[in-house]
């Protein structure tokens, strides 16, 4: 069965570094706070530590269990089913989300007269082709891969350095506290609340690795490089510039003087979110075969990648309203997924084994 | 329609068994040994055709004095003086004593001629003739007597062979010179005499339903892995084929990837380098009649490695081998990278380069990926024909190729001098790589056409293609991308070398995976 793949601590968190990257590297997390964004971002992060520690302790519950497999052993067959089919298309929803905002940045930055659905459809079916691979091939070459952001995302930051303006991030908390939370909340809900479907990998981590340091480990050093990039839009760009923009870190990296290497952000942006589709759309298969009580999840590739392409066609009518969708309504869209029902189960996990 | 095609991918994937001449009654010709010599010889005549090379030299056994006997051999085969003198001789003289040591012990003919009179140092006795006559045709002397059903075997081969030469292919500034040749036994003996010792093993099994080919599995014992070993004859054993003329056709048979572009079983023409991954636990496969031993698994960074990285200095080492990658990088992407620049991208070249390139280009009638595809082919061609062409007519072809690809094309206004550059660089780092010589050539043009299609995106999708290709790959139970991906303790030696003292000889660099079912559950 499919259970038998089994990645290293080493792979897991290079994916969740990918994971956590993922479309964010395109856009400023917590734009809406103006130059408190950072501020926001830092709030959103300390939540994300929480929100984490307490999908941390759902995967210590049941450590060789599935996110699909909990909720059918903690909320019965019936409920357990509904609450499982609602998160697979929440994966599936998420995966078509980030393959639009690629397909979109490509279509505003690089190539405008493709036609969408081309550039979606290349992805789909490498992405594909990765999920069809399964999860260890995955990881492997997102191993391969994911560490060329890292040096990119730094290399980029130290050549912007003569270019900061650090009265770009000032006044501090001009407006108050209230709009920089609604950003925080609105951060916390983009990246970090996104994990909530590793609890698909965890499972498959090798025995030897430890889950904590791993998940410490690469939380410490994704967020930093999203921190890093939102400081260096900020102080170069300037909070007004980055609201008029689509997408900030392509018109920052355009301020290198001779130098024009903006082509390159978007490669990056495929590995990174690649890597965070790939993860989705894995927990979306896997959701699906599990669901099924298939020991198989690649049957499902191709229905699912389908339904993907199509999806992500049909979601938006355009890159500002996709935008607004992501900062506005994501927020709000995710609550159940991310922290009311992860919650309900912890809740109802700690009452299970008091009584068994 | 899909299905057919799966099907067929699967047929390649699981060649289904194929009985080609399944009956063998073409090899046999009945076991027993006619009594009298005159039946044998009729028969032997009948078995060879009456072939010219046959030669039966019949004569009287002086020795024990009791009857006559043949000596049959191929012509060509064998060594005639070792025949004459160690056999022949001994055998026709007379010899009071063992006439009576026969007469009064009642002991076999056939144990005391190889005992006592043949002084010969390879000899055995055989029954069966079928086998008799593969033992012939192999070069061995075998005598028959007068009313025995047993013959013997007289070992005594000798043709010519080719010196120990050095190899074109595998050429050294510093290292051994010497290469293999075609005869197995001197291989062997190039291969034991690197190592004196007795963990060094050699097993020896035939294949080819005609050609009855000798191939020996080499590998340390205790350092190579049993699950490769076995693997490897297991694949082996299945092999189904008449003849084995190299060892390319058993690569074909045992590799795992038949359809990929990537190789997953190397070979070497050089003891030291067989030698040397012998010793990090690899399994060689050496054939007889050709110089080519093939060794197992086969990973990717070898393609980057070279047995002079470890002969020179460490430093210099690990620069070449950086470089040898550089190379790799710009020999498969260079012409993509320039069409998708050309066609997308024109922002990432600097302004004044952009205006020299576009004057360049201006008079050019055809698309960037056309002129590029263009040359990458016409290179090609050019390549092979130098290789096929007898030498001295070679350098008209460099000629040609010098003033087709460098000058006329540009006058001519069929490609931009830019272009040519391109290509020639794409050539000249192609030659650095020589082991992924063919893999090259199809991912250029994979390549090529991805970028040309959707710029640097088209050549990140291909790329990420070709490495979750690379990653699903697995040759002998070990992944193709061993100690890159997924990261193992093998990663201190491929980007660099580190110094000798620090790698200890790390012996167990390739461990198949504990977890060998493909079938799970």
């Amino acid at each position: 069965m499919y259970k038998k793949a089994q990645i290293s601590s080493t792979q897991l968190s290079i994916l969740m570094i990918g994971f956590i990257l993922g479309s964010t590297i395109i856009i400023v997390p917590g734009s809406n706070a103006m130059q408190d964004a950072w501020i926001a971002y830092l709030a959103a992060w300390i939540g994300g530590f929480l929100l984490f520690s307490c999908y941390y302790l759902l995967y210590k519950k049941f450590p060789q269990k599935t996110l699909v497999e909990i909720n059918h052993i903690l909320l019965g067959k019936w409920l357990g089913t509904i609450v499982n089919i609602l998160y697979i298309w929440y994966f599936i929803h998420l995966a078509s989300l980030v393959l639009r905002n690629f397909g979109e940045y490509t279509l505003t930055v690089t190539l405008p007269e493709t036609p969408l659905w081309f550039i979606m459809a290349c992805y789909v079916f490498v992405t594909g082709y990765s999920v069809r691979s399964g999860l260890e091939v995955t990881a492997r070459t997102a191993e391969l891969i994911i560490p060329f952001i890292f040096i990119f995302q730094v290399g980029i930051f130290l050549i912007l350095l003569p270019y900061f303006d650090i009265s770009n991030l000032k006044p501090i908390l001009a407006e108050g506290l209230q709009p920089v939370l609604m950003a925080s909340f609105s951060v916390l809900t983009f990246p970090f609340g996104e994990t909530i479907i590793l609890l698909m990998i965890l499972p498959y981590l090798h025995s030897s690795g430890s889950v904590k340091k791993t998940y410490i480990f690469s939380f410490l050093l994704a967020g930093s490089i999203l921190l890093m990039g939102i400081i260096r839009d900020l102080s170069v760009l300037g909070a007004d510039e980055i609201a008029r923009t689509l997408f900030p870190p392509h018109y920052t990296i355009q301020q290198i003087p001779d130098l024009n290497i903006d082509a390159l952000i978007g490669v990056f942006f495929f590995i990174s979110g690649g890597t965070k589709i790939c993860i989705c759309y894995l927990a979306a298969t896997i959701g699906i075969a599990q669901l099924t009580n298939s020991h198989d999840h690649r049957p499902f590739v191709i229905p699912v990648g389908i339904i993907l392409l199509g999806l992500c066609i049909w979601i938006y009518e355009s890159a500002p309203q996709m935008l607004n969708w992501a900062i506005e309504i994501w927020p709000l869209y995710s609550i159940p997924f991310q922290i009311v029902i992860p919650l309900m189960l912890l809740i109802i996990s700690f009452f299970r084994t008091k009584n068994p | 329609m899909l299905r057919r095609i799966m099907g067929l991918l699967q047929y390649f994937k699981y060649k289904p068994k194929r009985h080609i001449h399944s009956d063998t009654s073409v090899l046999q010709y009945g076991d027993a040994i006619p009594t009298t010599l005159k039946e044998l010889i009729s028969k032997l005549k009948l078995i060879m055709n009456n072939d010219g090379d046959l030669v039966i030299r019949s004569f009287k056994l002086s020795a024990i004095n009791c009857s006559e006997g043949i000596l049959v051999y191929i012509n060509g085969l064998t060594d005639k003086k070792s025949i004459e003198l160690n056999v022949l001789k001994p055998l026709m003289a007379e010899a009071q004593e063992n006439k009576m040591k026969y007469l009064k012990n009642n002991r076999k003919v056939i144990d005391i001629i190889i005992n006592e009179i043949i002084q010969s140092l390879n000899c055995s006795t055989e029954n069966s003739l079928d086998k008799i006559i593969e033992k012939l045709l192999g070069g061995s002397t075998i005598l028959f007597l007068q009313d025995e059903k047993t013959a013997i075997i007289i070992d005594a081969k000798k043709w010519d062979t080719r010196g120990v030469n050095e190899p074109d292919t595998e050429s050294v500034v510093r290292g051994p010179r010497e290469g293999f040749n075609e005869d197995l036994i001197t291989n062997i003996t190039l291969i034991r005499r690197k190592v004196k010792s007795a963990k060094l093993k050699f097993e020896e099994t035939k294949l080819g339903r005609f050609s009855k080919t000798r191939i020996v599995i080499c590998y340390f014992e205790g350092i190579a892995d049993k699950y490769i070993i076995n693997e490897l004859k297991g694949r082996l054993e299945r092999i189904e084929i008449d003849a084995i003329l190299e060892s390319g056709y058993i690569e074909q048979f045992i590799e795992d990837h038949p359809l990929s572009p990537f190789p997953t079983v190397s070979n070497s023409e050089k003891p030291d380098v067989v030698v040397g991954k012998l010793l990090e636990g690899r399994v060689a496969v050496l054939c007889d009649g050709t110089p080519f031993v093939l060794l197992v698994p086969r990973v990717f960074i070898e393609n980057l490695q070279v047995s002079e990285d470890y002969y020179t200095r460490p430093l210099y080492a690990t620069i070449l081998r950086i470089l040898r990658l550089l190379a790799l990088f710009i020999t498969t992407t260079l012409p993509a990278l320039y069409v998708a620049v050309q066609t997308f991208h024109h922002e990432i070249i600097p302004f004044r380069l952009f205006i020299a390139i576009t004057a360049v280009r201006e008079g050019i009638p055809m698309p960037t990926f056309f002129e590029a595809l263009m040359m990458v082919i016409i290179f090609e061609l050019i390549k092979e024909a130098g290789l096929r062409m007898p030498k001295p007519v070679g350098q008209a072809v460099s000629i040609v190729g010098a003033i087709v690809l460098g000058q006329a094309t540009v006058e001519a206004g069929i490609a931009s001098p830019l272009m040519v550059i391109v290509i020639a660089l794409t050539a000249i780092t192609g030659f650095i790589v020589p082991p992924l010589d063919g893999t090259v050539f199809f991912l250029r043009i994979c390549l090529l056409i991805a970028g040309s299609i959707l710029g640097f995106y088209g050549i990140i999708f291909a790329l990420v293609v070709i490495f979750i290709h690379m990653c699903n790959m697995k040759s002998f139970g070990v992944e193709f991308l061993s100690p890159l991906a997924p990261i193992s303790d093998g990663l201190k030696d491929t980007y660099i070398r580190p110094p000798l003292w620090s790698l200890l000889f790390d012996n167990t660099k390739f461990r198949a995976l504990e977890d060998h079912n493909p079938t799970e559950e």
